[in-house]
C-alpha cells in the first residue's frame, strides 16, 4: 500500500521542514500536515475525515509531548495504523515506552537516513 | 614460834602448846606465804604457802639466808637493805607493800607483791614478810596490756579516722587517722570539744544536736552515713563522710565516729559528671520501671526540657506516639523474655521536644548493673540535621538527573537538525537549487543561534545555583527601566504598552543580579508572549510594601499559561507555547531559584485574561530612597 497522507508532529521548525523536505523529494505528491506539539494534533486529526496513512511523532515537546498523545491518541477508534517515532532521544526508557503503545511500530533516532525514510513511505 | 625436837614423843597439851597449835595451823593455811627472818636475813620460819610459792622444803631454806629466795638485783642488795635500815632506820619497804621479783628452787623468776614488817621477839628484832604470788595477775595484766596494744594498734592503723566523744561532745580517743585527716595531734584535741573540727553551720548547731538527741532520743545520723563537712587545723573545709553509732560502756554513753575524707572522691564524682553533662551527645539513665535518673546536659538542648522537668519522671515523656504508647510493654517484654530488641544496637527512632514538634533521633540503649539494680542508659543524638541534608542530596541528585537527561536532548537537537539541513544545503547547492539552499541555511543559522542561546542559559543557570554574592541597595524602578531599554528590539516591542505603578520607592539590600535575572524574565516574557490577536497588548509593573514583605508585580493580557500546565511553571526546561516559545525552557525555573536565594517567593496567578507574577521579598532593612 502506498501512502497518500503523512502527519508530522514536532515542534521544531527545523526538523519539520526537514522531514517534509526528504518526504516531498521522494514523492512530491504525498500530502503533508504539520503540527507542533500533541494538543494541535489530536485537535487536526478530529477534523480529519480519513486518518493520516503515517505518523512521524517526536516525544518532546511542549504543552503535550509524545507520550502524553500516545496516552490519548492509541485508545482512539479508527486511529492511524502506522506510528512512527521520530525523536532526538536515544534513551532505552523512551524507546521501551513508546513501542509499549500498540499503534507504535518503529522507534528511530533523529537524524533519520534516507533509506529508512524511504522504506517506510514506500 | 617454838621449834620441835625431832623424834619427840607429844607432849601432853597444855594450854599454852594449844594455842601455838591453833596459830600454826592458821599460818599453815593462809594463802599467803609468810617467812620470817631474823636481822641478819636468815630464814626463821617458812610456812606452807611459801613451800608452794618457791617449791622448797623448809628444812631447805630455814637457816639459810633470805636472799636465795631473789634473783638479782635484790640478791645482791638485801643485806645492804638490811644493813641500812639497821643504820638508819629508814623504813623503804617496811610497812608497805611492794611488788618484787623472786626466785623459786627450779630457777624461775616470778613477780610477788611483799609486805614486811618489824617484830620483836624475845627482845630479838624479826622481820616477818607476807607474800603473795601475782603471776597470774600479772600475765592477766600483760594479756590485757597485750590485748589494749593490739586494739589500739587496729585502731591506729585504719584508713578511716575514729573519734569517741563523750554525751557532752567532748573528744575521748582521736586515732591517727584522724591526726592525718584533721592535722591536729591527738594531745591537741584530747577533752576539747568535738565541734572545733567542723566548720558553720555544724560548728554552732552541734550542741544542739546533741542535746536533742538526749531529750528526743530521735536518731537523726545516728546509725546512718551522711555527707558533711569538717574544718581542719589549718582552717580549711573540706567534704567529709560521717557514720555514728552509740556505744554504751558500764552505764555511761559514748559517741563513736568514723570520718572518711571524700574530698578526691568527691572530685572524681565532679570529673566523671563534667565528662558525662558535655558530651555532645544526650545521655539518660531509667531504672527499671522507665523513670529517669539521670539526664545530662546535651539532653537538654536535644529535648527542650530541664533536667529538674525530667529526673523521676518516666522517660516516655520524651517520646511521640507510637513509642510512648508501648514504651512500658518493651520495658516489661525486656524482663519478661531477655529478648534485647534495641539493647546493644542502635536504632532510629522519633524524639518529642519540649515544645511537641518531634525530630529523628538515633538512639543506642545498653543495661548496667549498679548495686543490684538494673538501670538502662542511653545514647541520644538528634540527627534532624543530617536527615535534612540527606534528602537534600537526594533531592539534588534527583534535579541533576533530570537536568542530564533534558541537557542532553535539548543540546542535541540543534545540533542533529543542523546536520540534516547541512545535508540539504550541499544537495541543494549539487542540484544548483539556490532557494533551497538558502533557505535551509537559514535555518541553520536559527538552529545554532537557539543553540547559543540554551548553552548561555545553562552557564547561568549553574552560576545561578552556586555562586555567593553581596548584597547591595537595588532601586527596582531603576533596575525596571534598565531592563525594558534592553528590550526594546525585541519583536513586537513597539505595539506593547508599558504600564508602571510602583508604590513602594524605596530600596532593598539584596543580591543584585538575582533581582535582575527576574525582573528581565518577567518583563522579556510578556513581550514575548502577547496575545497578537488582541487590540491593546498591555505589561503593568507594579510594586507594593505589606506588612512584612514588598512585592513586584508584572500584570499582562497575553497569553497566559494553560490551566493543566499551571503546577509544572516553575519546572525546569518547561514551555508552555509551541511556535511562539523560543526559549531553553529555562527562565521559569531560574526564576524560582532566584527567588529563593533571596529568600523571596514567586507566585503565578492566572487572571483570566492573561497573567500576573508576583515576586515578594521579605523587609529586611528597607531604605527610604
Amino acid at each position: 500500500m502506498s501512502i497518500k497522507t503523512v502527519m508530522i508532529i514536532d515542534d521544531s521548525e527545523m526538523d519539520q521542514y526537514l522531514t517534509n523536505y526528504m518526504i516531498k523529494k521522494y514523492d512530491a505528491d504525498i500530502e503533508i500536515l504539520q503540527t507542533y506539539d500533541g494538543e494541535e494534533a489530536l485537535q487536526v486529526l478530529k477534523t480529519l475525515d480519513k486518518q493520516p496513512d503515517l505518523i512521524f511523532l517526536d516525544i518532546n515537546m511542549p504543552r503535550m509531548n509524545g507520550h502524553e498523545f500516545l496516552e490519548e491518541y492509541d485508545k482512539w477508534e479508527g486511529r492511524a495504523e502506522v506510528v512512527i517515532m521520530l525523536t532526538s532521544s536515544d534513551q532505552e526508557q523512551d524507546k521501551e515506552k513508546s513501542l509499549a503503545y500498540q499503534c507504535v511500530k518503529k522507534y528511530c533516532v533523529k537524524p533519520m537516513e534516507r533509506v529508512e525514510l524511504e522504506s517506510l513511505i514506500a | 614460834m617454838s621449834s620441835k625436837k625431832p623424834n619427840a614423843p607429844p607432849l601432853p597439851k597444855a594450854p599454852l602448846d594449844d594455842y601455838s597449835s591453833r596459830l600454826e595451823a592458821v599460818l599453815n593455811t593462809v594463802i599467803d606465804g609468810i617467812i620470817t627472818i631474823d636481822h641478819h636475813g636468815n630464814i626463821q620460819s617458812f610456812n606452807r604457802s611459801a613451800e608452794r610459792i618457791f617449791g622448797y622444803r623448809p628444812d631447805e631454806v630455814i637457816g639459810k639466808n633470805v636472799k636465795m629466795l631473789m634473783p638479782d638485783p635484790y640478791h645482791s642488795e638485801h643485806d645492804g637493805y638490811l644493813k641500812n635500815y639497821q643504820e638508819t632506820g629508814d623504813k623503804k619497804v617496811i610497812g608497805k607493800g611492794r611488788e618484787v621479783e623472786a626466785q623459786r628452787k627450779d630457777g624461775s623468776i616470778f613477780s610477788m607483791e611483799l609486805g614486811v614488817n618489824e617484830m620483836a621477839v624475845s627482845g630479838e628484832k624479826m622481820f616477818v614478810g607476807t607474800i603473795r604470788d601475782i603471776s597470774d595477775r600479772k600475765q592477766a595484766e600483760q594479756a590485757l596490756r597485750d590485748n589494749q596494744a593490739k586494739l589500739q594498734a587496729i585502731v591506729d592503723n585504719t584508713v578511716d579516722g575514729l573519734i569517741t566523744i563523750d554525751k557532752k561532745g567532748q573528744i575521748e580517743t582521736f586515732n591517727r587517722a584522724c591526726e592525718r585527716i584533721f592535722g591536729y595531734k591527738a594531745s591537741e584535741v584530747m577533752g576539747q570539744n568535738v565541734k572545733v573540727l567542723m566548720p558553720a553551720p555544724y560548728h554552732n548547731e552541734h550542741d544542739g544536736y546533741l542535746k536533742n538527741y538526749h531529750d528526743t532520743g530521735d536518731k537523726k545520723i545516728i546509725g546512718t552515713g551522711r555527707q558533711v563537712e569538717g574544718r581542719k587545723k589549718d582552717g580549711s573545709i573540706f567534704p567529709l563522710d560521717l557514720s555514728i553509732s552509740e556505744v554504751d560502756i558500764k552505764g555511761r554513753k559514748i559517741y563513736s565516729g568514723i570520718v572518711r575524707d571524700i574530698t578526691e572522691l568527691q572530685e572524681a564524682q565532679k570529673r566523671l559528671a563534667a565528662v558525662l553533662d558535655n558530651t555532645v551527645d544526650g545521655l539518660i539513665t531509667i531504672d527499671e520501671l522507665g523513670n529517669v535518673e539521670h539526664y545530662n546536659k546535651a539532653c537538654e538542648a536535644i529535648f527542650g526540657y530541664t533536667s529538674g522537668e525530667v529526673i523521676g519522671q518516666n522517660v516516655k515523656m520524651l517520646m511521640p506516639e507510637p513509642y510512648h504508647g508501648e514504651h512500658d510493654s518493651y520495658l516489661k517484654n525486656y524482663h519478661d523474655t531477655g529478648v534485647k530488641k534495641i539493647i546493644g544496637t542502635g536504632r532510629e527512632v522519633e524524639g518529642r521536644r519540649k515544645d511537641g514538634s518531634t525530630f529523628p533521633l538515633d538512639l543506642s540503649v545498653s543495661g548496667v548493673n549498679v548495686q543490684g539494680r538494673r538501670l538502662y542508659s542511653g545514647i541520644v543524638r538528634d540527627i534532624s540535621a543530617r536527615k535534612e541534608a540527606e534528602e537534600k542530596i537526594k533531592q539534588a541528585n534527583a534535579e541533576l538527573e533530570e537536568f542530564s537527561y533534558r541537557t542532553s536532548h535539548d543540546l542535541r537537537s540543534p545540533l542533529v537538525s543542523s546536520i540534516g539541513l547541512l545535508n540539504v544545503v550541499s544537495e541543494a547547492i549539487k542540484n544548483d537549487d539556490k532557494d533551497i539552499a538558502l533557505e535551509s541555511a537559514a535555518f541553520v543559522q536559527k538552529s545554532l543561534r537557539k543553540l547559543e542561546e540554551l548553552v548561555k542559559d545553562i552557564l547561568q543557570l549553574t552560576r545561578t545555583k552556586n555562586i555567593p554574592e553581596e548584597k547591595e541597595q537595588v532601586d527596582f524602578v531603576i533596575l525596571t527601566n534598565e531592563s525594558i531599554n534592553k528590550f526594546k528590539n525585541m519583536d513586537n516591542f513597539g505595539r506593547l504598552d508599558i504600564q508602571q505603578d510602583f508604590r513602594f520607592l524605596g530600596c532593598l539590600k539584596v543580591q543584585k543580579s538575582r533581582i535582575v535575572l527576574i525582573i528581565e524574565n518577567l518583563i522579556s516574557n510578556a513581550i514575548k508572549y502577547q496575545d497578537l490577536n488582541k487590540n491593546h497588548s498591555f505589561i503593568k509593573i507594579s510594586s507594593y510594601q505589606t506588612e512584612n514583605h514588598i512585592v513586584l508585580a508584572v500584570q499582562d493580557n497575553g497569553l497566559g499559561v494553560p490551566e493543566n500546565q499551571q503546577d509544572n511553571l516553575f519546572k525546569m526546561f518547561k514551555r508552555f507555547h509551541p511556535r511562539t516559545s523560543f526559549g531553553s525552557g529555562l527562565g521559569l525555573y531560574m526564576m524560582k531559584k532566584s527567588a529563593d536565594i533571596l529568600n523571596g517567593n514567586i507566585y503565578y496567578k492566572d487572571c483570566g485574561d492573561g497573567s500576573i507574577f508576583k515576586l515578594e521579598l521579605p523587609l529586611h532593612d528597607p531604605l527610604q530612597g
